[in-house]
């Protein structure tokens, strides 16, 4: 923060924060300086020359958006001859401008233009040129329009997308007064643009509007705009809904909170449209006769009850599990483990974090104590070296990205591990592209040439790992094999880029790591994530402000739903289940007898779903989740869900899970909903109800609530979901400091735990949360992977997320403007391959294994290595899960959705 | 595409060498323009946007997006010229040339020739006073020759 | 009293100095060796005292801004840029100087980036001077094969490349900040001032600009010292200036000549006067961005300060004569369209304002004289406008002509 300075502004004195921009400095304190190509978050243009001001020493008219407040400055805002220069420039813009109102947006010349009594045509003094100009427009962007007679060429649609979201895909075209804005050659639906709208937000006038909605939309007449949290991606982004008549039209990001400071991917900004789609679902569905048929919530619920209550009496209490949702909030999923402990009586709680993070998790939570981003999303941005690593950052997490797109502009050095090429890659200093199923031996590679070059942080590895030195020592002895040679004969990424990238990291300041699901979807994903760990040690890149490790979290509350509990190990906030202790605290705040509360683990994702199969698991209660999608090895799941006694799923759509249901209970949108998410960074986040639920669309956590209450159990009662927060802040000390309340005016990220506390924006800073304080090293040794290419299947298939489609696209789908940027399943092969088969882009082909068989369009891409393919797993027609093994990894039990072995053949229609 | 590539490749993948790019693409064109393909290949060779690319060769008066013919004929129409007469020299030029097959005609900025204003250009030589006269008969000659060719 | 061409300085005599062989002959390199031999606070101090002026048109002390350069250069990199982008109407000296001796250029280059360190120079030159390009291009050539560039020039530490950046038609470019923009290879866009080049220049380094003629004079300080070169000139204005001579003269052309000559002395001396049958009626002072002096204000002197005294400029040394046929209306028309076509359009004032004020003008040519000559003040004033709050150099220009054409001329309106 800077100091205050003193300065006089037309004869007053006013204390300004030093350094900081004027015209912002001014309008802050209270001077309505006119201005319209400046906003305070991109850099100053000086375009518009509407804010000139005078300054004592400075020869004529300055402009304060280019001026920095001093000590001491001296200004004239306003008088006769500043406004009337300020009228004369503000006739220029009017007249190459075409008056026509548009009440969607907010139109700053309009208002300005009122202001100087120039909306009147007659009190202009020249000519309207702006017919014989005549101004493009472009009407093919899917999420946009732009009209050139109304745009006063301010820049701000131009920063916005190349200082903000770091993207650069406008310019302006032309030259003087012909000028105007283009994206592409000048067609904006062929062009780059990913559609996020930085520059609808941006734009002062109605020269880029969004076209969903538009004609619902009236700023001047609006009824209302509520503020929340993006129900996509683990960032966290803060927007805020436009509702008229109970309908979302618009979603814009809100400026000056953190982590997004008003900016929004295309998702979060377009992406709202399936809360009030016609496919929701309305009421309680029962299967009957092999059919599922409306019915009353009461008939659905004392069903449910009486099902999971038979299968309990039956087969006992082991039979029984529950998929928790990380798509629901934190008060949802409390609620959830809840009733799982107390009504089913044991821990058999998961969710598809099993199958993301949950590997890495593991290797953090035992090297370095908490499975949660050690950093803010912030240091994205200020850290002199990002090591990304197995993570699409930019189409998985845009806004994160958009942090790591400014630090590359600064001269932050990137480096790239992938396997294929992600877009980060053209903001990198180096990518290493290794074999798939070879990450540990890069690892040690890199790790060998850091201790070669004597770039270990040793008084970090004597202060803050156990066994100091001699740790270290294990550690150097196991990866002296890894010299760049051998590691280059294992991985097949260049010595040299080995050597590179070894320096970069190795003599960073502060580097951070970003880890992603290239690195924990594998059988070994807790060994890469490991040596990942090792190699931040050894270098002290851990407990400081702006270093450490950080693996983005894929749905918008994966991280909080394990915070609060929905774990088969953990009560809530990381509460080992199986400690007594623990036990009885827990029972306590439940006010129940601690013998109830089992403390044996329970079953994780994919064993759920094994142990149905083995029909051991006989009821499953699923809420918000869709493994039938996001399952490996569909065929075995759906085997699985169709030998259970009893499936019931919770959602808001039909989804390929909820199709297999017995019953299916109507739940509410992130639209509809209070309560909280957790983002990666650890922040609490509020979401705040904008519209009421269709038909008899419930709240989660009172349909948790009407069963358990059906099953005769009494698991608590609450006025409101800051009730449920509340209990959830006894039951878990990382909360413990944190409400509803605080969260209203507070940006808080955990630990938080008491009421006075600020909450925690970098991790280990003193000590890391092991039980000796100190971060621990595990060597591990690179492990040939048992999935094999062979002459019958001789592909190795990766899989992954595109930008526009979130998850299973059970939301993303429901979007006319996601679908208009991708709406079909693609896999991506490497030229070469393609012409050994003879496949040209665009062509069908069929990928199978022994374990299925799907078919989708082939693109060659030469960013996937020869002999390696690549698919998204968005798309329900051709569900690559079908291929995926569900093989576990024995140390996280997550299933490696990144390496299977394949064939293709040509589909001839 | 290939020559276009070849062009590219001489230059290192710097941003400050787009407008050497650029000029040298469009000399080397059969129809000394930028077509889409070759902004394309520029903008994938910087790995910047087509926008980024079309907008610098949009803003610099030498470079066209638009076939032109084979020679390019241009007439200062700079103050000093302007004075000297450069408006009637172009009207003549044009009734000349106008719909000459191989000739491109058009108005350029000042060719630093004000000392024997007017000036034309042809192609990338400046000429001015009485070399013009020289000019026009030379160009006659070569079009008469590559035209029956 | 002074006399136009005394002992020149810039232009020297050869026909073929383009050669590599032939300007080595002619002193070439020589006070490059000199500054090779001394310290860098040496030359800039030598820079410093010779009170050499910008020659692009500003006419900024040259030493003041080398040492700022120098001064900023705390990381070990900066650059030097060369301002070949002379694009002001009226004004060929540098493609002269460029074409005829472009080694002088060269050593001036090699001295500067000496001074201030800078191992990178560049010459940012118009795309329309194609014979400058190839000469200097030879010359970079010939002088990098004969070590006087390239690495450990002549066997010193001091190593230097010097590379030609072809402009592609603006005439804003040659603005020193828009200039940065567009070797960075952007759109010709003015940054905002401050920082200055000296500050923040190419890439956000410290960079010194200079014309080619500021340059070209360099190897003459270095040479004979700052007091040798102070021995012509006024005390304010020290030194030769290139002028360039067009219009309805007998002998068009570039000369150069003593600062503080009467303009009057330039136009009949070296210019020849006018031609047979003629007479001289005005003359416009540094091109489109110039001023019109009436035939009574050509007693002034050449030189910054008398000449801003007068209202008038000195601009890039374009001195163009008008006799009886010139048409003022038609000047006119001709400078407001060249302002509009090469206005940016990032500001507004200018985008907006060029646009309109050439629409006034042409709207007042369809009327009578009389009209013409009460719409000149009107243009004035919206040109005043214009000037006070737009972005950059080029907004504050066409006032100058229009003003200056009221105050000086108007009665010769046609």
């Amino acid at each position: 923060m800077s100091r205050n300075v003193s300065v006089e502004i037309n004869g007053k004195v006013f204390s300004l924060p030093e350094k900081t921009n004027l015209l912002k400095s001014l309008r802050d304190a209270g001077f309505d300086v006119p201005g319209l190509c400046y906003h305070p978050r991109i850099s100053p243009t000086g375009a518009c020359r509407l804010c000139c001001i005078r300054i004592e020493g400075l020869r004529g008219i300055s402009m304060a958006c280019t001026l920095e407040v001093k000590e001491g400055m001296k200004m004239i805002t306003t008088d006769e001859e500043l406004e009337n220069l300020r009228r004369v420039n503000l006739e220029y813009l009017l007249s190459e401008h075409k008056d026509e109102e548009d009440r969607s947006t907010f139109d700053e010349l309009a208002e300005l233009a009122r202001q100087y009594g120039l909306d009147k045509p007659e009190n202009r003094s020249l000519p309207n040129i702006c017919d014989a100009l005549d101004f493009p427009s472009d009407h093919s962007s899917p999420v946009l329009t732009y009209d050139g007679n109304k745009c006063i060429k301010c820049f701000r649609c131009v920063k916005a997308c190349a200082e903000i979201q770091g993207k650069e895909v406008l310019s302006m075209a032309s030259r003087g007064i012909t000028s105007y804005i283009v994206a592409g050659f000048g067609v904006w639906g062929d062009s780059e643009c990913d559609g996020c709208g930085e520059c609808i937000q941006l734009c002062p006038t109605a020269a880029i509007v969004e076209k969903p909605h538009r004609s619902e939309i009236d700023v001047y007449n609006s009824e209302k705009a509520v503020r929340t949290t993006c129900p996509y991606c683990g960032v966290g982004c803060q927007l805020e809904l436009w509702v008229n008549n109970n309908k979302i039209v618009r979603a814009s990001g809100t400026e000056g909170l953190m982590p997004n400071d008003g900016r929004l991917c295309v998702k979060g900004r377009f992406g709202y449209e399936y809360v009030g789609h016609p496919d929701r679902l309305t009421q309680p569905l029962i299967r009957k006769n092999g059919k599922l048929e409306p019915a009353g919530w009461d008939e659905a619920i004392a069903l449910v009850a009486s099902r999971f209550g038979i299968i309990r009496d039956t087969y006992g209490k082991d039979a029984l599990a529950g998929y928790a949702s990380a798509k629901a909030t934190n008060e949802d999923n409390y609620i959830f483990q809840k009733f799982i402990r107390m009504v089913f009586g044991n821990n058999n709680v998961d969710y598809c974090t099993r199958l993301c993070h949950a590997s890495t998790v593991t290797a953090m939570i035992r090297s370095i104590g908490d499975g949660a981003g050690s950093n803010s999303i912030a240091d994205f941005e200020s850290a002199d070296c990002l090591f990304v690593t197995g993570n699409n950052i930019i189409e998985t997490h845009p806004i994160t990205a958009t942090y790591v797109k400014r630090g590359a502009a600064k001269g932050q050095a990137i480096i790239v591990v992938d396997p294929r090429y992600t877009p980060l890659v053209r903001y990198a200093k180096v990518w290493l592209q290794p074999k798939l199923g070879t990450d540990v031996a890069l690892l040690n590679g890199l790790i060998h040439v850091i201790i070669r070059e004597g770039w270990i942080d040793q008084t970090f590895i004597e202060n803050r790992i156990e066994d100091g030195m001699q740790a270290f020592l294990g550690l150097k002895e196991l990866v002296s094999r890894y010299d760049p040679a051998e590691t280059e004969r294992i991985t097949g990424v260049p010595a040299r880029l080995i050597e590179e990238a070894a320096r970069i990291f190795g003599s960073a300041k502060n580097a951070i790591i970003a880890t992603g699901m290239g690195m924990s979807q594998q059988v070994t994903g807790t060994h890469n994530v490991f040596s990942l760990i090792n190699m931040m040690l050894i270098t002290g890149q851990v407990g400081r402000e702006g270093a450490g490790i950080n693996p983005p979290r894929g749905q918008n509350n994966v991280q909080g739903a394990t915070d609060v509990g929905c774990s088969p190990m953990m009560y809530p906030g990381y509460i080992p289940i199986s400690d007594k202790e623990n036990r009885r605290r827990v029972a306590a705040l439940w006010n129940t007898d601690v013998e109830k509360l089992d403390g044996r683990p329970g079953l994780t994702t994919v064993e759920i779903v094994h142990a149905a199969h083995e029909g051991n698991i006989r009821g499953l209660y699923i809420m918000g989740e869709n493994p039938m999608m996001s399952d490996p090895n569909l065929n075995h799941t759906r085997e699985a869900f169709e030998k259970l006694d009893f499936l019931v799923v919770q959602d808001i759509f039909l989804t390929e899970t909820a199709q297999l249901a017995d019953v299916v209970l109507p739940a509410t949108a992130f639209a509809e909903k209070n309560g909280t998410t957790v983002s990666s960074d650890r922040r609490i986040l509020r979401t705040r109800k904008a519209v009421l639920p269709p038909g008899e669309g419930r709240q989660d956590w009172q349909i948790i609530l009407a069963i358990a209450a059906a099953m005769k159990s009494d698991i608590g009662h609450y006025s409101d979901e800051a009730a449920i927060f509340d209990e959830l802040a006894k039951a878990a000390p990382i909360m413990g400091g944190v409400s509803h309340a605080r969260l209203e005016n507070e940006e808080l990220q955990w630990p938080c735990p008491t009421p006075d506390h600020p909450g925690t924006p970098t991790l280990y800073l003193d000590r890391f949360n092991t039980p000796s304080g100190k971060a621990r090293l595990f060597p591990v040794d690179h492990a040939e992977q048992n999935e094999k290419t062979s002459t019958e299947f001789p592909f190795l298939l990766n899989t992954g997320r595109i930008l526009y489609h979130y998850h299973t696209s059970t939301m993303s789908r429901k979007s006319e403007v996601l679908n208009a940027f991708a709406n079909e399943a693609f896999v991506l092969i490497h030229p070469a391959d393609a012409f050994k088969r003879s496949l040209l882009s665009g062509q069908k082909i069929r990928i199978y294994n022994d374990r299925g068989s799907i078919e989708a369009i082939v693109k060659t891409d030469e960013g996937v290595l020869e002999g390696e393919l690549f698919m998204p797993f968005h798309f329900t027609e051709s569900r690559v899960n079908m291929l995926t093994r569900d093989e576990l990894d024995p140390f996280s039990k997550i299933a490696p959705f990144k390496l299977s072995a394949v064939n293709i053949e040509k589909v001839t229609s | 595409m290939e020559n276009t590539d070849e062009i590219i490749r001489k230059y290192p993948p710097a941003r400050e060498y787009l407008l050497s790019m650029l000029h040298e693409l469009q000399d080397a064109d059969p129809g000394k323009y930028l077509t889409e393909a070759s902004l394309t290949r520029v903008a994938e060779y910087l790995q910047l946007n087509k926008a980024v690319i079309k907008g610098v060769a949009d803003y610099y008066s030498m470079l066209s997006q638009r076939p032109r013919k084979k020679l390019l004929l241009q007439v200062c129409g700079s103050l000093m010229c302007h004075h000297a007469g450069s408006a009637e020299l172009y009207t003549r030029l044009r009734s000349r040339y106008g719909h000459h097959p191989l000739i491109s005609l058009a108005h350029c900025e000042c060719l630093g020739q004000c000392q024997q204003a007017p000036a034309v250009q042809l192609d990338q030589e400046a000429f001015s006073g009485a070399d013009i006269v020289e000019l026009i008969r030379s160009i006659d000659k070569k079009t008469a020759s590559d035209e029956n060719s | 009293m002074k006399t136009p061409d005394a002992k020149r300085r810039i232009l020297r005599s050869g026909k073929t100095l383009w050669n590599l062989a032939d300007a080595l002959k002619a002193g070439s390199y020589q006070a490059f060796e000199k500054a090779l031999g001394k310290d860098t606070q040496e030359i800039l101090e030598e820079i410093f005292l010779s009170g050499l002026r910008g020659r692009g048109g500003a006419g900024f002390p040259t030493g003041t801004k080398t040492k700022a350069v120098h001064t900023s250069n705390t990381h070990g990199c900066s650059y030097v840029v060369c301002n070949a982008d002379e694009g002001e109407p009226g004004t060929f000296k540098d493609r002269i100087l460029m074409e005829e001796d472009p080694h002088l250029l060269l050593e001036g280059l090699l001295i500067a980036s000496l001074a201030v360190r800078a191992s990178h120079a560049y010459i940012y030159i118009r795309g329309e001077y194609g014979r400058s390009i190839e000469r200097l291009q030879t010359a970079i050539d010939e002088a990098r094969k004969a070590s006087w560039l390239g690495e450990g020039i002549r066997g010193s530490s001091f190593s230097l490349d010097i590379e030609i950046m072809r402009g592609a038609g603006s005439y804003l470019c040659g603005e020193e900040l828009t200039l940065l923009e567009s070797l960075e290879g952007k759109r010709g866009y003015p940054r905002i001032k401050p920082p200055f080049p000296a500050e923040k220049g190419l890439w956000g380094k410290p960079t010194l600009v200079n014309n080619v003629e500021t340059l070209a004079n360099l190897p003459y300080i270095m040479m004979h010292g700052a007091a040798a070169y102070r021995s012509l000139g006024t005390e304010a204005s020290p030194g030769t200036k290139l002028v360039c001579i067009s219009g309805d003269v007998k002998n068009p052309g570039v000369y150069e000549v003593e600062m503080g000559t009467p303009l009057k002395d330039i136009i009949h001396g070296p210019g020849g006067g006018s031609r047979e049958g003629d007479e001289i009626c005005f003359v416009l002072l540094g091109g489109a961005a110039g001023t019109f002096a009436s035939v009574s204000q050509l007693g002034i002197p050449l030189c910054y300060d008398a000449l801003r005294k007068e209202g008038l400029s000195l601009g890039s040394g374009a001195i163009m004569v008008f006799g009886k046929n010139a048409s003022l209306k038609d000047i006119l028309q001709n400078i407001l369209g060249f302002f509009k076509h090469e206005s940016c359009g990032k500001c507004v004032p200018c985008r907006t304002g060029t646009y309109h004020l050439m629409q006034s003008w042409i709207g007042g040519c369809t009327n009578n004289q009389g009209e013409r000559k009460k719409l000149l003040p009107q243009l004035v004033a919206e040109a005043r406008n214009i000037a006070q709050t737009c972005l950059c150099p080029l907004g504050q220009s066409p006032v100058m002509p229009l003003e200056s054409a009221m105050k000086n001329i108007i009665e010769l309106m046609d």
